[in-house]
């Protein structure tokens, strides 16, 4: 193959790469629980900003124990959950990894949030959408990740 | 007939790669400036200064090795993370990668065309596919829900919507107690606060005015060649449309990079434009400065 091939077939492989980084990001947003604001797909502005997602802690007691917001601005007691006081450097890993956690909640990320609070501990992602043409807010839980036994 | 030098200015309306290549760089630092914040890492000096050397290396080879190394960087940093990673990033590398493969290439100009022209309907394409699929677009719910708080067109709105900004206030303290308890958030319906008249109505005509729009770029790429400066405008027209929205600027560079690739002899006054937008989106993303007119 000629320079001048090369070139043009160079061009053509980023070509499909774009368009298959495209159709694979269009397949995790429709199919799975990727954020349509993210990776490769030109979704932005279609669906709910990634900040109407929120992230939830409960203790080992399920549904029936205290919930603890990390994700947006955390309410609750996180120290509490976790059985005692948290070091100030794991308190923002925390958070950091709730946050990473609403783009694309996948039971592996939520694995590393329950290892970082450091207890049983069930994950929960919310999503809030705010219906102009229906006049209401409607929530539904998007995933859920048990505590590690 | 010998034909005069291009002086620098007039290679703005010649299809100069050197034009080209200095607007993708100068979107590429933007970016990793801008990103950076107030002190910028040590990777992002490191990244900057390998592109520096690399557009003003003597040797060409040794300048698409820089390429290849700052688009693999480019590449690296989206990898892991590609979920986190917003989609101008990954156009971004994607312009890297084409600086790297082309960065020797004579002719230069049809290769960085095609892929203009290809990243330009894909981009569009793609959008437009997004939103028709996504019913809470299609509902004019995610223009509704940016127009009653104010994301969009917070100047302009209350002059046209009475009674948004009481509206406002009391849907994002609605939406926000929503948020604080466990139970609403995990799964319920709450109705809103009466929303003012003609809001719904508003955002459902926004809506499918911009799916027009975007499919009719579609089918302006298609006959481009036909229609000229038009398709030009119709570019520059979206990107203001955008700017005036949101704070998208190094997105809305690429967009008006991909059109200044795509002029020809027809539309060559569009060249000092194009370059007029990206300098003023860029040097504006980098200084902070967004004009509070329609905003």
């Amino acid at each position: 193959m000629n320079r001048q091939g090369a070139i043009t077939h160079g061009v053509s492989a980023l070509m499909l790469a774009a368009a298959l980084i495209g159709g694979a990001q269009y397949y995790q947003s429709h199919f799975d629980l990727l954020t349509p604001w993210k990776g490769g797909g030109y979704g932005m502005y279609t669906e709910p900003h990634p900040n109407y997602r929120s992230v939830w802690a409960l203790g080992a007691g399920g549904e029936g124990a205290a919930a603890v917001r990390l994700f947006p601005r955390p309410a609750g007691d996180l120290a509490a959950l976790a059985g005692g006081v948290i070091p100030r450097d794991r308190q923002i890993a925390i958070l950091r990894q709730a946050a990473y956690l609403r783009f694309f909640p996948r039971a592996a990320e939520a694995a590393r949030l329950q290892a970082l609070i450091g207890a049983p501990t069930r994950i929960e992602v919310h999503e809030l959408r705010l219906s102009v043409a229906h006049g209401e807010i409607r929530t539904r839980r998007l995933f859920v990740a048990e505590p590690a036994r | 007939m010998t034909r005069l030098p291009i002086r620098p200015w007039q290679a703005v309306l010649e299809k100069h790669p050197a034009v080209l290549r200095a607007l993708i760089a100068a979107a590429l630092a933007a970016h990793l400036v801008g990103t950076a914040g107030g002190t910028l890492p040590p990777l992002t000096w490191a990244m900057l200064a390998t592109g520096a050397l690399a557009l003003v290396m003597p040797d060409r080879r040794i300048g698409q090795a820089l390429w290849t190394v700052l688009a693999l960087a480019f590449a690296a940093r989206l990898i892991p993370d590609y979920f986190r990673a917003a989609n101008h990033e990954f156009v971004l590398a994607y312009f890297a990668l084409l600086m790297a493969l082309l960065w020797r290439a004579e002719p230069f100009w049809p290769h960085a065309e095609r892929f203009c022209l290809f990243m330009l309907a894909l981009l569009m394409g793609l959008a437009l596919i997004q939103k028709v699929s996504s019913p809470f677009y299609m509902d004019g719910d995610l223009l509704g829900q940016f127009l009653l708080q104010r994301d969009i067109y917070g100047m302009l709105t209350p002059l046209l919507i009475p009674g948004i900004g009481e509206a406002d206030i009391a849907a994002t303290a609605l939406r926000d107690r929503v948020l604080a308890d466990y139970a609403l958030s995990a799964g319920s319906v709450t109705p809103l606060p009466p929303l003012p008249e003609g809001l719904a109505a508003t955002a459902l005509a926004m809506t499918y005015s911009s799916i027009a729009f975007q499919g009719g770029l579609e089918v302006a790429l298609l006959f481009r060649r036909r229609l000229g400066v038009v398709l030009h405008l119709v570019i520059v027209f979206f990107v203001i449309t955008v700017y005036a929205m949101r704070h998208e600027n190094v997105f809305l560079s690429l967009n008006c990079i991909m059109g200044f690739a795509l002029t020809d002899d027809r539309s060559r006054g569009m060249r000092v434009i194009y370059v007029g937008v990206i300098g003023w989106l860029l040097v504006t993303y980098l200084l902070g400065y967004r004009p509070a007119l329609l905003i």
